[in-house]
């Protein structure tokens, strides 16, 4: 069940996308600092130099302004998303998995609800997430589950996932999770290291951005394991009026499992019913 | 003159002088060649057709050497009513048992599970964690706060906030569902007491109820109850065909008494080594009855072709005197014969028999044309006797080449075809005319029979010839809509297809497959030891597409982990006293109704998430919307037995009256339940390999006590599909390149056969080809000679998806037979063109009615083959040669003419 919950909250979360978490507030802030910042690797790119290098001037600095570029790409108050869940027990099998559909609700950085479409056994089961605490609902027996305190850490394995709630950026952004730094620009993309600030299932990630400010891969790397898990975030397509990736590809290189996320249909900044979001709707 | 045609003269010169010596000598070849047969072996299993190196092959042989190839025979029992399939059941073994006859075959028998056993051990082999929830429950016997812990139990495992479990592979699948039918064994046993406590006394009641409970299904029932199956281990390799028979042939007699027995039940039997005896039985069918229809439809056709009878029974003994040689050449090279190469004598019927037809008809001809029997047999030489040659030596070169095509099966098949068409080359072109001139009668008379003239294929050749255009036109039409229908052919890679389904072990695979979710064909794996065993189970475990896995392992778990458990099982044993006696209110029925319902709930919503792991339609939801009301997210769906519903309905109708039952009851039921507790947490040290079952030791355990064998069943329907076998192969090659049985020796096998086949028709047609350009000495004649065959594959492809046959293994690997076969036509009628300086009506009057006569012949041998045959294999194996060559003789008779042009 803890699995199945944990997967029910990445889930939710997915509707905005993992950038999205951000508060509005901070992106302002700093939105002076990213142009500055960008300006100079533009310069860089104009010069026809060698644009392979290492990032040596203001690592953390440069990281945080592409991060913060990025984010402001994906953020959004409010968003409603259809979304497929496709869980597949062996990475080099594309014939095995096994698919979920569910249309997902999001607002603000933490709170979201959800409803499986598919499989239709569970058509109707509903879940949300508000404040931390989460709720399950059940159609087939109208009893509800009120679900508190998971592990952020927890794997989500069984309704299918190698995505970690964390995973998912679920409970703050970037730079507020990771020391970040940015390690290499390529000719296509930055790439940033983080490193985890609080406990964290993970000791580093990297992070590629591309020039167009898409998060496009993610490596997590563990003390004992290594290259434990990449995120791959493909085929750009336009929602509501914004770039965001339509298929994410979850993939554990010590499992040799993987979890592939499409996005069918996404809204942005709409306004969504108060009912959605209070728990008493369940008790009814 | 010639060369070819001064070969020819010779070979005539010599037959027509030595007519008497060459039977003589035939004679004396004969009976070496049947001494020499008898060394030759039969291995039907499809591992003797691969490579021997194969380490699954290596690994087969192993297991069939220490553990009798894991091979089983299952039992199964049908019907409604439990207590009688187990009743029936018991007295199927009893009579086993008593039965000396089936007895010395049997290795081991399990018809249930040792009760023994599970009251000893069942504790040990639960985890610590699940034995601390267990003492949970063991801590409040009385029914009411047993019911409540039980739902504790429930929702910490499943469906509660803390809930640590994910039902994601086929063991969680079946011990969620073996305990859901324990839970609606319980509640119905439960209801039919409190509704009728007259049908049994009280304390039976509780003691039954207790024994559901703790020890559940002992026999194994499917998860519907409406099956019940136990196995018989053989103690022999069941490619002992003798002993195969011997016992299923008595098991058989044992299914048909109890049946008679139990007329209410049905009562059958499956498993490898029943499946095996059953196609033996099919498979003598398939040999002699279509070979039979077949040769009478031969006798009858040349009895309307040919005036003299006793030609026909010439040509019957010089074709029989050429396969005798070809398996006393067989007797003294390869020694054996595979699946494969069992079939050759069949079709060297239908090959062989070709070359004499030449012979027969060209001289017949000639005689009634006025030729003394000297003189025709002189032309028939020379006119068609190079035709013949090369088309038996372009047929017999393209069997050899399949030497080269790297597989086991194709080089061994081409080899015996190609030294068989030798052979009945050789037999036909010396003994068939020897016969003729010695025994033939000197005269010509007429025949009784009215004696077919074949006018119309002279007329059919002449007419395409004029009417080329036109001809022509049709044929490409026609060819090229049959060209894009090859494209619509399916591959039906269902093995299981090519079996004959009116075989009961076949019909009760299937049921099995249905009712257990499990295919019940094994692949296995040998342990070094249990550690070995373990490890490999863990794994084994773990792939979606594995049902089950038996093995001693699961028996035996580690020191740390029996040490965790004896923890635990203590306090078990030490706990105070585990129930008081307590009499119910009507309040207390509130409260037993509210813990039906939560068990409802739990049931129910662990079957919902189940889906997240398990997709729809899984065992559990299965069970669970048999035993409630189905449900399908906020939908509801068809009525269930309504298990927990009927039993809230009947408490709350009378809650005095259930109370005052459940009070006495209650007090049985605790009491039993205690029992048995203290029984099962009696265990203070660790389990041993000595501790097991006697069967389970018998049919897993080797003499040494160490190395054993591990099973596994593949998934309903996974044999159904090669994609799906491949893909349970790698993952089972990940875990041990050992692991081998049905699964990768039929994948094996499939990956072999396809390319070898391909490879095999396209070596054949090339070495046709060259060897055709080095004798016709010319790139036009070769084409030509090739196009009937081209045009009739097409043909033949086309027509399959058309009449709805769909191509599988067998007859895929048969298709390069029909090029060998095929091209023959093209050869003997241009070769008899060039001979008869382009002469079509010569042409088509003597090679043109000798080649519809051969390929007559040959189809009605294929057609017999796919009318009668009673295995869906073979039946397409005749079906495709026989639409095969019919397309090719069509193609010859029609389209070649048209293309023939005289310089």
């Amino acid at each position: 069940m803890k699995k199945v919950i944990s997967t029910l909250i990445m889930l939710s979360l997915l509707a905005p996308f993992a950038q999205e978490a951000v508060c509005k507030e901070k992106k302002e802030i700093k939105k002076k600092d990213v142009k500055q910042i960008i300006g100079k690797e533009e310069t860089k790119k104009s010069t026809g130099k060698k644009v392979i290098k290492k990032a040596k001037e203001e690592p953390a600095n440069e990281a945080i302004a592409i991060i913060k570029k990025m984010e402001e790409k994906a953020s959004t108050d409010a968003s409603r998303s259809e979304i497929s869940m496709l869980t597949y027990p062996y990475a080099d099998d594309d014939e095995d998995f096994r698919e979920m559909k569910v249309i997902a609700y999001s607002k603000g950085e933490d709170n979201s609800y959800m409803e499986f479409v598919s499989p239709r056994s569970i058509k109707g089961m509903c879940m949300l997430s508000l404040d931390g605490d989460q709720w399950v609902y059940f159609p087939s027996t109208s009893r509800v589950r009120k679900i508190a305190g998971k592990s952020k850490k927890k794997t989500v394995k069984g309704v299918g996932g190698d995505f970690t709630y964390e995973d998912m950026g679920g409970g703050g952004d970037f730079e507020e999770k990771y020391d970040l730094k940015l390690v290499m620009i390529k000719e296509k993309e930055w790439v940033i290291e983080g490193i985890p600030k609080e406990d964290s299932s993970c000791s580093k990630v990297l992070l590629y951005v591309d020039k167009e400010y898409n998060m496009i891969r993610v490596e997590y790397y563990t003390e004992d394991d290594g290259h434990l898990k990449t995120l791959s975030q493909y085929d750009i397509k336009d929602y509501d009026g914004r770039e965001m990736p339509s298929k994410m590809v979850m993939e554990n290189h010590i499992k040799e499992t993987k979890t592939v996320i499409l996005i069918h249909k996404a809204e942005y900044d709409i306004k969504i019913d108060k009912k959605y979001f209070s728990p008493t709707r369940f008790y009814k | 003159m010639k060369l070819e045609e001064r070969i020819m003269k010779a070979i005539a010169n010599f037959v027509v002088k030595r007519y008497k010596l060459i039977p003589v000598i035939a004679v004396v070849l004969f009976i070496l060649s049947l001494l020499a047969a008898k060394n030759i072996t039969m291995k039907t299993e499809m591992k003797d057709m691969l490579p021997e190196g194969n380490p699954q092959i290596q690994s087969y042989i192993e297991i069939y050497d220490d553990f009798q190839g894991g091979a089983f025979v299952f039992l199964t029992v049908e019907g409604n009513d439990k207590k009688q399939m187990i009743d029936c059941a018991e007295d199927l073994a009893a009579e086993i048992r008593s039965r000396e006859d089936i007895m010395q075959y049997v290795k081991a028998m399990k018809v249930k599970t040792d009760r023994d056993f599970v009251t000893n051990w069942g504790l040990m082999l639960s985890k610590a964690k699940d034995i601390k929830n267990t003492k949970k429950m063991f801590s409040r016997l009385n029914i009411l706060p047993f019911l409540d812990s039980l739902n504790n139990s429930f929702e910490e495992t499943y469906t509660g906030d803390e809930a640590e479990e994910d039902i994601e592979t086929s063991k969680q699948e079946n011990e969620a569902t073996v305990m859901l039918n324990q839970m609606e064994t319980f509640f119905v046993m439960l209801r039919q007491y409190l509704e009728h406590p007259e049908a049994m006394p009280v304390q039976e009641q509780g003691k039954e109820l207790a024994d559901t409970f703790l020890y559940g299904n002992l026999y194994n029932f499917c998860p519907d109850n409406s099956m019940l199956m136990f196995s018989i281990t053989p103690n022999f390799d069941p490619m002992q065909i003798k002993k195969t028979m011997d016992l299923i042939g008595s098991i058989k007699e044992v299914v048909a008494k109890a049946q008679k027995q139990y007329p209410d039940l049905f009562v059958s039997y499956t498993g490898d080594v029943a499946v095996g005896a059953d196609e033996q039985t099919a498979m003598g069918f398939d040999m002699a009855v279509p070979a039979l229809v077949a040769l009478v439809l031969m006798i009858i056709l040349f009895a309307f072709s040919f005036s003299q009878l006793r030609v026909i029974v010439f040509s019957l003994i010089a074709l029989i005197f050429g396969i005798v040689y070809t398996y006393g050449l067989l007797g003294i090279t390869i020694k054996e014969v595979n699946l494969m190469t069992s079939a050759m004598a069949v079709l060297l019927l239908g090959l062989g028999i070709d070359y004499g037809i030449q012979i027969l008809t060209n001289f017949t001809t000639y005689r009634k044309n006025g030729y003394s029997p000297e003189d025709a047999m002189k032309n028939t030489y020379i006119k068609s006797g190079m035709g013949t040659f090369l088309a038996a030596l372009t047929t017999a070169l393209g069997f050899f080449v399949l030497g080269f095509t790297g597989s086991k099966m194709f080089s061994q098949f081409g080899f015996l075809m190609g030294m068989g068409i030798v052979s009945c080359y050789i037999s036909m072109t010396f003994i068939l005319p020897s016969l003729l001139l010695w025994f033939g009668k000197k005269e010509l008379t007429s025949s009784r029979i009215p004696t077919l003239s074949y006018n119309f294929i002279t007329k059919l050749g002449l007419f395409t010839n004029k009417k080329r255009t036109v001809t022509l036109i049709l044929g490409a039409i026609v060819t090229l809509g049959l060209f894009a229908a090859i494209f619509k052919n399916e591959f039906d890679y269902d093995l299981m297809n090519m079996e004959p389904q009116h075989m009961p072990s076949i019909i009760q695979y299937d049921k099995i497959e249905e009712k257990y979710s499990m295919n019940p064909f094994t692949n296995m794996v040998i342990a070094e030891d249990i550690d070995d065993a373990r490890e490999l189970t863990r794994s084994l475990e773990k792939i979606r597409m594995i049902a089950e896995v038996t093995s001693l392992a699961t028996m035996i778990p580690t020191d740390k982990e029996q040490k965790a458990r004896l923890k635990e099982i203590a306090k078990i044993r030490n706990m105070p006293a585990r129930y008081t006696a307590r009499t119910y209110s009507e309040s207390d029925i509130d409260k037993f109704a509210e813990q039906v319902q939560r068990v409802e709930y739990n049931i129910i919503e662990m079957g919902d998430l189940s889906v997240a792991g398990l997709g729809d339609n899984n065992k559990i939801t299965n069970k669970r919307n048999e035993i409630i009301r189905e449900i399908f997210g906020a939908e509801v769906g068809k009525e269930g037995k309504e298990v927990f519903q009927k039993l809230i309905e009947l408490v709350k109708s009378n809650p005095k009256l259930y109370a005052a039952r459940l009070t006495k009851l209650d007090k049985h039921f605790a009491r039993e339940m205690n029992k048995i507790v203290t029984n099962m947490s009696n265990i203070t040290r660790n389990i041993t390999l000595a501790d097991l079952p006697k069967e389970a030791l018998d049919s897993m355990l080797h003499e040494d006590g160490k190395r054993n064998l591990v099973t596994l069943y593949p998934r309903q329907g996974l044999l159904k599909d090669i994609n799906d076998m491949e893909r349970l192969n790698k993952r089972m090659h990940k875990v041990s390149p050992k692991i081998t049985g049905m699964t990768p020796i039929i994948t094996e096998w499939m990956n072999e056969l396809l390319p070898s086949s391909r490879n095999a028709a396209i070596y054949i047609f090339i070495t046709v080809f060259i060897f055709m350009l080095i004798t016709f000495r010319s790139l036009k004649y070769s084409i030509l000679a090739s196009i009937p065959l081209l045009i009739g594959m097409i043909w033949m492809l086309g027509i399959q998806p058309l009449l709805g046959i769909k191509l599988n293994f067998l007859n895929y690997a048969f298709i390069p037979m029909v090029i060998g076969m095929g091209i023959d036509f093209g050869i003997h009628l241009v070769h008899r063109f060039i001979t008869e300086d382009g002469d079509i009506e010569t042409t088509y009057k003597y090679t043109g009615k000798a080649v519809f006569l051969s390929a007559t012949t040959t189809m009605i041998g294929f057609g017999s083959l796919a009318l009668i045959g009673s295995f869906p294999s073979i039946a397409s194996i005749g079906s495709i040669l026989f639409f095969g060559i019919g397309a090719c003789l069509l193609s010859a008779l029609i389209i070649l003419p048209a293309l023939l042009k005289k310089k």
